[in-house]
């Protein structure tokens, strides 16, 4: 499997409350990727890098469309609070624009039950595959393979 | 010395918080709370020019 190296800029995003209608400009650490199981893959999205997320997470309806086959599992702990989930596995190949790396198979990712959280890539295994460093000031990202000594 | 990668651009997009878009060469052409539904609306365009993302809500902190 060969990981390319990838820097990003950070996505910008104008969100607008839907009840009040204010605006405001946030930036984040989007990486473009696609998803497949074993019958079907999805168009480039985007993808939350996390680092405090233990590892990667999947939103209901992604799941459905991928028709993943789904295993319950213990609930999430989501900031002291429960959420039920389930289990899957998929492939994840990081890039676009020309830039892809190999897919990184056989993901083990969780799927809770609903479709409010973002996709994620957590740590396992996006954060021992590379590494990975924030420039926070100037809004972008690198991912360096990482290479064992 | 390691020759550094040119960065990829992500762009910026404007949306309700909380919603999946479909992006076509940075105009977003749909919107829903559906993420499949989303990805469904995709297919119908080329893959170098779509990419299905969400607006996060502003100040929110995840897992």
């Amino acid at each position: 499997m060969e990981l390319a190296e990838f820097r990003f800029k950070y996505k910008r995003i104008c969100a607008i409350d839907e009840d009040t209608k204010k605006k405001v400009e946030v930036f984040y650490p989007y990486v473009p990727c696609s998803l497949a199981s074993s019958t079907k893959s999805t168009s480039t999205m985007e993808a939350l890098l996390d680092s405090g997320s233990d590892g990667v997470v999947v939103p209901m309806g992604i799941a459905k469309y991928l028709n993943l086959e789904l295993k319950r599992a213990s609930p999430m702990q989501v900031v002291g609070s429960e959420v039920p989930r389930y289990t899957s596995t998929l492939s994840i190949t990081l890039g676009r624009a020309g830039r892809y790396c190999d897919p990184i198979k056989d993901i083990e990712v969780s799927v809770p039950e609903d479709d409010d959280t973002p996709l994620i890539l957590g740590r396992d295994p996006f954060f021992k595959l590379y590494i990975i460093t924030f420039i926070e000031a100037e809004q972008r990202f690198e991912m360096v393979p990482y290479k064992k000594q | 010395m390691r020759k550094k990668e040119p960065i990829i651009e992500t762009g910026s997009v404007t949306g309700i918080e909380g919603k999946w878009l479909v992006v076509v060469k940075g105009k977003v052409v749909a919107s829903s709370d559906n993420p499949a539904e989303m990805l469904q609306r995709a297919e119908k365009f080329p893959p170098e020019d779509v990419t299905v993302t969400k607006v996060l809500f502003a100040n929110a902190s995840f897992y």
